[in-house]
């Protein structure tokens, strides 16, 4: 990953915002490398297919970036780019039914490539052949499990725990009251226990 | 908070444990409680589980990728950017609504204002007028009388008696001007080849 230009690393989202209506492509850049790896895991967990994601993630700073004329500077901007996210993965969910996921690869996969560019790929830090098993049979069941969840539910608990986002501005981003994201919250964490709570022991 | 100790913990109760809130009744009624305890405990392991999930990360490249559809804005003019800036929140276009009702407010007033008082305006008029000209006639006049008092001022005039002669200096001086010009031009003109960019 090339070196973040100190200049920009330093500022604030809307002061990057700013840069980037003045016309500086390096502001564009800087807000891509924030938020790609939020942006991509919120949609890889949510479509569980890696291409589809990637398409899906680019589709979001594109659509994102090139309006950025018409961004209100009053809302977050991780809100607004999150919700636009949100939005093309719920549209692409209700498009095409998407079953269990597949740590081996997705199922619409036909050649090796294929296979090993959809399966699941997690824990990318140094630890040891032993650790790196033990975290992805973790990993993996607990994928497993918020890949089982309705889409909303997935989507609400994803942002929270996930991504430490607050109740309100999760209810902002998805356009859904107070309540119904707790309650979703609440729900979704039901069920996990429930598919997890052999895991405890 | 008001609550029974019996009362077995709500979702709300729960995620303010899980932010790190544990209101005493709260707690008295877990540490009596072998569900709530269980509950509380499965939920707070489940967030350490969910809170440690990695970030994925998309294939080499995506930033290159995304910059080669995105269209990035061009640099606005002046009057643009000042455009945008002054309608860009509700103070500033309040702020903007507020001066233009302000300066068309003056405009219609000095309208009304002149209109009842032409006369006034007319004499102001001829006596702003008849200053300008007494002035520029004593600028003139003392120009012009301390030209003549000049010592080349003989010289001078003796060359202008001849055409030719006069034809012939004011040639030369404009051609001497118009060489300067051309000079000072290629001094200062900024390079036509490329230059190094600032890119990342």
């Amino acid at each position: 990953m090339p070196e973040r230009p100190a200049a920009l690393s330093g500022l604030t989202d809307q002061e990057v915002v700013l840069l980037a209506r003045g016309g500086q492509e390096r502001a564009y850049r800087e807000l891509v490398r924030r938020y790609e790896r939020p942006i991509f895991s919120l949609l890889y967990r949510m479509v569980r297919d890696r291409e589809l994601a990637e398409d899906l993630s680019q589709d979001t700073f594109v659509k994102a970036l090139n309006a950025i004329e018409s961004y209100k500077p009053e809302y977050k901007f991780s809100s607004w780019l999150f919700k636009i996210a949100n939005n093309a993965a719920i549209d692409h969910l209700r498009r095409r039914e998407l079953d269990t996921l597949s740590l081996e690869g997705s199922p619409h996969a036909v050649t090796p490539d294929a296979v090993e560019a959809t399966a699941l790929q997690i824990g990318d830090r140094g630890e040891t052949p032993l650790d790196i098993v033990e975290a992805k049979e973790l990993g993996g069941e607990i994928e497993r499990a918020i890949a089982q969840l309705r889409p909303e539910y997935r989507a609400c608990i994803l942002l929270r725990h996930v991504d430490g986002r607050a109740y309100e501005e999760i209810g902002e981003m998805l356009d859904l009251p107070l309540g119904t994201v707790k309650t979703y919250i609440h729900r979704a964490r039901n069920e996990l226990r429930r598919s997890l709570a052999h895991l405890k022991e | 908070m008001e609550r029974s100790v019996l009362q077995h913990l709500t979702p709300d109760e729960i995620d303010l444990v899980l932010e790190g809130n544990y209101p005493g009744a709260v707690r008295t009624h877990v540490n009596g409680c072998p569900d709530c305890n269980s509950l509380l405990s499965g939920e707070r392991l489940l967030v350490q589980w969910l809170t440690a999930l990695p970030l994925h990360v998309p294939a080499a490249g995506f930033e290159d990728r995304v910059m080669a559809r995105v269209q990035v804005v061009t640099a606005r003019s002046a009057l643009a950017t000042l455009h945008h800036r002054a309608l860009a929140t509700p103070a500033s276009r309040a702020l903007a609504a507020g001066a233009v009702v302000s300066v068309l407010g003056s405009l219609a007033a000095s309208i009304i204002w002149s209109l009842g008082h032409r006369e006034v305006l007319a004499s102001l008029g001829m006596t702003a007028l008849r200053n300008v000209a007494e002035l520029g006639w004593v600028v003139v006049h003392g120009l012009a009388t301390t030209l003549v008092e000049q010592p080349w001022y003989g010289s001078a005039r003796a060359l202008a008696d001849s055409p030719a002669r006069l034809a012939t200096i004011t040639g030369g001086l404009l051609t001497s001007w118009a060489a300067g010009m051309l000079l000072m031009r290629r001094l200062i003109a900024i390079p036509a080849g490329s230059v190094a960019h600032e890119r990342i």
